[in-house]
């Protein structure tokens, strides 16, 4: 596992790169925002010694890359906390949504796939093979005001979309942040079905966008699977039917599927930030866009890093768990 | 060309990728027409129009301060056909150049060159356009180079593969020997076989641009209204969706998928022709 | 026990119909060892398949039957009414196993946890090899995993396609020894699909030759080897390495196998044969007999 942080390493260095010089071009001069209502130039000049704004760029960059190294990403300018500590507060509502559309998302793609690679080019097929190539055509931001308009507005099934809760109730204890767990966790019933009725809609609008490519992975691993020779020469066999495309043939197929799995997780994680917009879900991604257009630096930093380090931890995870199942892998051969 | 003829030979075989492409083609055409032919004003406010549902005169119906969103529709499909192929089009030959001298000349240009891609793919691509965005500020320029910038990797990787596939090729090594230098060997004998790959990539990242171009409106990052663009109509739209409006958010909204569904069919389309001709 | 009679199968492919098997007609009888011997590309796993039943969908039979104790079976495994006791063991012998998937979980999901001991020692293999992955094993004791699987569904008929090629000569006949004493130990019949003349000769009680999706001559391997008849055949005999004292002797079968997509002669051999007159295009050669237990289908025999 060593060896695969070290290779990505390179990629890791020029994302804390770009993202440094990504939010220094930030328009707005934070100083200026922060010095709050008539400042003098006195206090704006101060702010900017304190900020480090007036010295030469690499300077600030060097400052940046020792704060990183301790820890430190920073104090938000909106908030007024540090942002790891802003960043880790919110950072369990996006992962509970985005593990909730996944989850959801393979659920429907997997059977489609099935379905489809089993029954090659029957009119089944060509059905699932168009609501999979729709549900790549829609953007998140309109499936989510599409499900709002059918389920909250026209069947009055989902509740408003208005966050993870009703606006007056009570959060359980918070033990892990993920809103499902720690309602169980109190036995709170009232409040797991509340929080899980405000998880549907969104986690449904993200795993539609996820559907497009694991469906279509699906097939067509099932379908090479299929017809390669071992399935074959089980056929010979006389295995039972339904341990031959359940335990040989998706078992085999499960690979490529699981690792889509992985980069539709972190797709949707960057997809998160319109769905938390459009349900005003709070996690990172609204965290971001209300630090963009306050032009919060360390903010705006902050979140791209921790999302890129995600993503480079996720296609870790994805390689270990590649090994898992395939153990031509993980025995080195 | 042999490449046109496997067109026309595909096309022939597959009248579903033969419709979308025709239905394209007429989309562009009425988004280049269109605006010339439209009898409204997009920008034409009216308060007593405010919020109509829609009718007849108004088969889309009007948005909150009166303005006709069939006609505003029309308008941004321009806006949004142009963001597109724009930013499909610098990719394309940033990607290109990229992946060309990666793939033929191999060793630290190479590396250099992947280093690039990979920071680039290292980030969720719509927050790394989000940053851009904002860090260059609100404007349909910024869009485009974002877009740009973030479908790089799909053609450098591309054209990559292709070239290095066929570096030391036959072919190649006549057209060394015959005098040409190497960015001529490049240039005509090797980039050509790139094409069709590039072709299906083009048109599947098309859609995706445009999608990406729309959302980056929608959370206000992009266009500026009142400019009518897609992205920015179905983000108008959004806070009526709750109060029973829903043709404001639905038409604009309708018109992307529409067309980002027909690119994507048109790119399946190709890659499925391009595979059966390679494969025979 | 098995009769194929008069079997037509065609496929479709890209460059038109492909006529794989003309008219093919096999029997195999209980406890016989039948080779199936002919060139690549002559049809010989076609059929195979089509007994096995693990024929490619898209093929079609044109004509004739594969009948089982005297009932019509189909090329196809699933559409079978009556289940017909048929195992087959694979070219590949790596490729026809479960990778991800221990060889002792494999016998096990077909014979129950308590024959998977008796089956690996039925193939000489030691008990601890149940907890391997295929690709930890050998190819000989890959193969000899399939032979196990193919023995854990208690066949009556074992089809053998190439079981031998990719190995090195000492496992080939380790394993062609395997299959003859389970053939004869344990009564059942085995049907060798082979190109390779000689391994079939040792093998096996009965040769059927195959050329280009027609079978040209069946014969016990003693009349065979003392007498082929078809001029294919002969060529056959005459090409293997045996007979040759030095390499520039090595007989060599002119011509090719004919494209059987295209247009083709009532007899496939006419292009590549010596005897060829012209009343072997009129009309295609029936399988005779020229002997006790001996059929020919040419026009102009050698005898």
């Amino acid at each position: 596992m060593l060896s695969r942080l070290v290779l990505r390493m390179p990629a890791l260095a020029g994302v804390i790169l770009v993202s440094f010089a990504l939010t220094r071009l930030l328009p707005g001069d934070p100083a200026v925002y922060f010095a709050g209502a008539a400042p003098t130039p006195e206090a704006i000049a101060d702010l900017r010694r304190t900020l480090l704004l007036d010295q030469p760029l690499y300077a600030q960059f060097l400052a940046y890359l020792g704060d990183l190294a301790h820890g430190n990403f920073g104090r938000s300018l909106v908030t007024g906390q540090s942002v790891a500590q802003d960043l880790s507060t919110r950072l369990p509502a996006t992962l509970e949504l985005t593990i909730a559309s996944t989850t959801l998302a393979l659920l429907i793609a997997v059977p489609l796939g099935i379905v489809g690679a089993r029954q090659k080019g029957s009119a089944m097929d060509h059905v699932c093979r168009l609501v999979s190539t729709s549900a790549l055509a829609m953007p998140a931001f309109f499936t989510a005001l599409l499900l709002v308009f059918l389920f909250y507005y026209l069947l009055g099934l989902a509740p408003a979309p208005l966050g993870r809760l009703a606006p007056m109730a009570f959060p359980p204890p918070e033990r892990t942040g993920f809103m499902i767990i720690d309602a169980s966790l109190a036995r709170d019933w009232a409040v797991l079905r509340d929080a899980a009725a405000h998880l549907m809609l969104p986690a449904l609008a993200l795993a539609i966008a996820g559907i497009g490519p694991l469906t279509r992975v699906t097939r067509g691993a099932m379908l090479a699977v299929l017809s390669s020779d071992f399935i074959r020469a089980a056929r010979g066999f006389d295995l039972p039917r339904w341990k031959l495309i359940y335990v040989y043939a998706l078992r085999n197929a499960m690979l490529p599927v699981l690792t889509t799995a992985g980069f539709v997780f972190s797709f949707l994680i960057s997809a998160n930030v319109v769905i938390e917009k459009v349900f005003s879900w709070p996690g990172i991604g609204s965290y971001a866009l209300e630090a963009l257009v306050a032009s919060d630096y360390a903010a705006v930093q902050g979140f791209v890093l921790a999302v890129a380090t995600l993503y480079v931890l996720i296609n870790i995870a994805i390689d270990i768990l590649y090994g898992v199942i395939d153990v031509r892998v993980r025995l080195g051969d | 060309m042999a490449f046109a003829e496997a067109l026309r030979d595909g096309f022939r075989r597959d009248p579903l990728t033969t419709a979308t492409a025709g239905f394209l083609a007429a989309f562009c055409l009425l988004a280049l027409v269109g605006p010339s032919l439209a009898v409204q004003d997009p920008l034409a406010t009216d308060a007593a129009r405010s919020l109509r549902p829609p009718m007849w005169q108004i088969p889309c119906g009007t948005d909150q301060v009166g303005r006709d969103i069939c006609t505003r529709i029309i308008y941004a499909a321009r806006l949004d056909l142009f963001i597109a192929i724009s930013a499909v089009a610098i990719a394309l030959v940033v990607g290109s150049a990229l992946g060309s001298f990666a793939g033929y000349f191999g060793g630290w240009v190479d590396r250099i060159a992947m280093w690039v891609v990979d920071t680039i793919m290292a980030f969720p691509l719509f927050i790394l356009a989000m940053g851009i965005v904002a860090a260059l500020g609100s404007s349909m320029e910024n869009i485009i180079y974002a877009t740009a910038i973030v479908n790089v990797p799909f053609y450098a990787r591309t054209v990559r593969a292709e070239i290095n596939q066929r570096r030391e090729a036959g072919f190649v090594e006549a057209a060394r020997i015959a005098g040409n230098g190497p960015l001529r060997v490049l240039a005509y004998h090797l980039f050509p076989t790139a094409i069709p790959q590039l072709a299906v990539q083009m048109t599947l990242t098309m859609g995706w641009a445009m999608l990406n171009a729309a959302s980056l409106s929608f959370i206000g990052l992009g266009i500026r209204p009142p400019t009518p663009e897609w992205g920015i109509m179905v983000a108008e739209g959004a806070s009526f969706i709750i109060t029973g409006e829903w043709w404001v958010a639905l038409f604009p909204g309708l018109a992307l998928v529409v067309v980002v569904l027909s690119l994507n069919l048109l790119g399946d389309g190709l890659r499925d022709m391009i595979d059966a001709r390679e494969r025979r | 026990m098995l009769t194929v009679e008069n079997l037509s199968i065609h496929f479709p492919s890209r460059r038109g119909e492909v006529q794989a098997l003309d008219r093919v007609n096999l029997s195999v009888k209980p406890g016989e060892i039948v080779g199936l011997v002919g060139e690549s590309g002559s049809g010989k796993s076609v059929l195979s398949y089509a007994i096995s039943g693990l024929l490619d969908p898209a093929a079609r039979i044109v004509g004739g039957q594969i009948l089982w104790h005297g009932t019509a079976i189909a090329p196809i495994r699933e559409h079978r009414t009556i289940r017909a006791a048929v195992a087959q063991i694979f070219q590949n012998p790596r490729a026809s196993l479960n990778p991800i998937r221990t060889v002792g979980r494999q016998l096990q999901d077909l014979a129950g946890k308590e024959q998977v001991r008796p089956l690996l020692e039925s193939v000489r293999l030691a008990a601890g090899i149940a907890q391997r992955y295929p690709f930890e094993l050998s190819g000989g004791q890959c193969q000899r995993i399939g032979i196990a699987l193919a023995l854990a569904c208690k066949p009556d008929l074992l089809i053998a396609d190439e079981p031998t090629t990719g190995l090195d000569v000492t496992t080939e006949a380790a394993i062609m020894s395997l299959i003859a004493e389970l053939s004869r130990t344990q009564g059942r019949a085995t049907l060798l699909v082979t190109h390779n003349l000689p391994l079939a000769a040792t093998h096996c009680h009965r040769i059927a030759v195959m050329h280009a999706g027609q079978i040209v001559e069946t014969a016990s391997v003693a009349r065979l080897i003392a007498g082929a008849q078809h001029p294919y055949s002969a060529e056959l005999l005459a090409a293997t390495p045996q007979h040759a004292a030095r390499a520039e002797d090595l007989h060599v079968i002119q011509g090719l196998l004919p494209d059987l997509s295209g247009p083709l002669p009532p007899c496939r051999f006419a292009m590549r044969c010596k005897r060829h007159e012209s009343d072997c295009d009129v009309a295609p050669p029936q399988l005779a007999s020229a002997g006790h237990d001996h059929l020919v289908a040419c026009r102009h025999p050698l005898c």
